[in-house]
């Protein structure tokens, strides 16, 4: 599965996303559809997923550990899995290519990734795309090229995304410069979680926002260009960082990790917190008695990011002391 | 700035209502004008005359003047207002019936709005994806036949050389260029370099 593997440059760049939308011609989108267009949409993606040797599973017949799953594996997200009538998934083995169907559009092909490697699940998905396309009479016009049901993915329907981890560019205070070159590339960067741009943590979401006047590989270029520069920036910020305070990183390196192995309550500002620390100083710091690897870092990222997003009522005692079992409990070598 | 109402470009001074901006024709003709110079006004009627007719003008007018809630989608039924709302179209119609406004927005958030790219069910030509594929199996073949190909590329290059170079397109002047340098005949390759200069500077 995709999501055991450990990716390239994975201590900066948690995942990688590229997502393309397509609509069948003839058909409102899905907003506005009715029972039995949906199902007609659904049949066909059955069938697509049989001919392409792929699963097809309706969102509806899911059970709640199931939902779970999908979530946290990135594959399906909130609003699909609250409201999941008249949907469905189609996913490969590996679960690293799925199409989400009548979500907002007819079909979102997507590819997950561990990790910057974003050359391999992207033309994975574009080969995917035109596999759609071939089977499917797509929605398609010469000016505008793919129609979708949001005007703004009107284009090629492609996007980009990252979820990115750099605690020592906030730290560093290079935000700002960061944001300019996102910005020179039609890039665009919000906080991952939290809520508007109240910033929570570290984590942050980066994603490409031209779909129309640009060429599917311009938008692949840049996507590396993106990746590229944070990965540099972040690396040297790190070093940057250590090498002028040491004390004060392996103070709260250390600070962090006690923390975490032994909390009984945990707030999610906090856990990020922390989580940041452990991430910028992991790869300086090496000590033996600290029982951590990058695995563990990434999957404790992972666990509150998830968490955060299907658990009602964040703030409360209960929600708080499952987390600190939760993290404890990674940190401890739990099985899964 | 336009006006919601007539479409007409607004000069220095504008009437915004209700999120609607207007000209001051039309903010004059509809009752805005009057509404918003003395805004007692029809509170002040309704204290003279009976209830229902107190309603000033102003309401019943606006209500639905601005053109961009009355424009809907003849397919789907969705008006401009949802697509405000919601951000979202119902059907492909709606791309022709809000053709207008959506070139605007288009405008402001893509760095062009011509379409540039793939056409479907084609690969984009060129991308990496097929580049590393054809090279993978050039390297392949080459492990596996090297003296085969090598002739190949021979008989290229010697067809190149033959051939009367004044001819050969660009493209076949690069590929030219880089078969010489390849087989390390570096004055044929300067013979090429020099033509397509040539050609640069012309």
């Amino acid at each position: 599965m995709w999501y055991d593997e450990i990716g390239e440059n994975n201590d900066i760049i948690l995942s990688s996303c590229v997502s393309v939308v397509r609509n069948i011609r003839g058909y409102k989108f899905p907003t506005k559809m009715d029972a039995e267009e949906k199902e007609f949409v659904l049949t066909s993606a059955e069938a697509f997923a049989k001919e392409n040797d792929m699963k097809f599973v309706r969102l509806e017949e899911l059970s709640d550990g199931q939902r779970v799953e999908f979530l946290r594996h990135k594959i399906a997200n909130i609003e699909e899995l609250q409201n999941p009538s008249g949907k469905g998934l189609v996913i490969s083995d590996d679960e690293s290519l799925s199409i989400v169907v009548n979500q907002g559009n007819h079909f979102r092909i997507q590819g997950n990734c561990n990790g910057g490697d974003i050359n391999s699940i992207f033309w994975a998905v574009e080969k995917l795309a035109v596999n759609v396309e071939k089977k499917f009479d797509i929605a398609f016009s010469e000016r505008l090229g793919f129609l979708s049901s949001n005007p703004f993915e009107v284009g090629t329907g492609l996007r980009v995304s990252f979820i990115i981890s750099v605690p020592a560019i906030e730290k560093g205070g290079v935000m700002p410069k960061v944001l300019q070159r996102l910005n020179s590339l039609d890039w665009k960067m919000v906080p991952y979680i939290g809520d508007g741009n109240k910033r929570t943590g570290n984590l942050y979401e980066v994603y490409s926002t031209s779909t129309l006047g640009v060429t599917e590989k311009k938008i692949y270029e840049r996507a590396i260009t993106v990746l590229e520069d944070i990965v540099k920036v972040e690396r040297m910020c790190r070093e940057a960082i250590y090498n002028k305070n040491k004390i004060i990183v392996e103070d709260q390196y250390f600070r962090s990790y006690g923390m975490l192995k032994y909390c009984q309550k945990l707030e999610l500002s906090e856990a990020l917190e922390a989580l940041g620390w452990l991430r910028l100083a992991h790869s300086m710091i090496k000590d033996n008695s600290v029982d951590l690897d990058l695995t563990k870092i990434n999957k404790m990222t992972d666990r509150i990011c998830t968490e955060m997003k299907h658990l009602k009522g964040n703030a409360s005692i209960k929600v708080e002391t499952a987390r600190a079992k939760q993290i404890r409990a990674i940190l401890e070598g739990e099985s899964n | 700035m336009r006006c919601e109402r007539c479409g007409k470009q607004i000069g220095n001074k504008i009437f915004k209502y209700n999120n609607s901006y207007l000209c001051p024709e039309c903010a004059s003709a509809t009752g805005v004008a009057d509404m918003l110079a003395n805004p007692f006004a029809g509170v002040m009627n309704m204290m003279d005359s009976d209830f229902m007719g107190a309603i000033p003008p102003v309401f019943s007018n606006l209500e639905f003047s601005s053109t961009r809630a009355q424009i809907k989608c003849p397919k789907c039924g969705t008006s401009f207002r949802d697509f405000d709302n919601t951000g979202t179209f119902g059907c492909i119609e709606c791309y022709v019936a809000f053709n207008d406004q959506l070139q605007r927005y288009l405008m402001k958030s893509q760095p062009n709005t011509d379409y540039m790219g793939r056409k479907p069910g084609i690969l984009s030509e060129g991308n990496t994806w097929q580049d590393e594929a054809t090279e993978d199996v050039k390297a392949s073949e080459e492990v596996e036949a090297p003296a085969a190909i090598n002739e190949a590329e021979d008989e290229k290059l010697t067809k190149y050389e033959n051939s009367d170079i004044g001819m050969l397109s660009d493209d076949d002047l690069k590929e030219a260029i880089q078969l010489a340098v390849k087989k390390e005949n570096y004055m044929l390759a300067a013979r090429f370099r020099d033509e397509l200069k040539g050609r640069e500077g012309n």
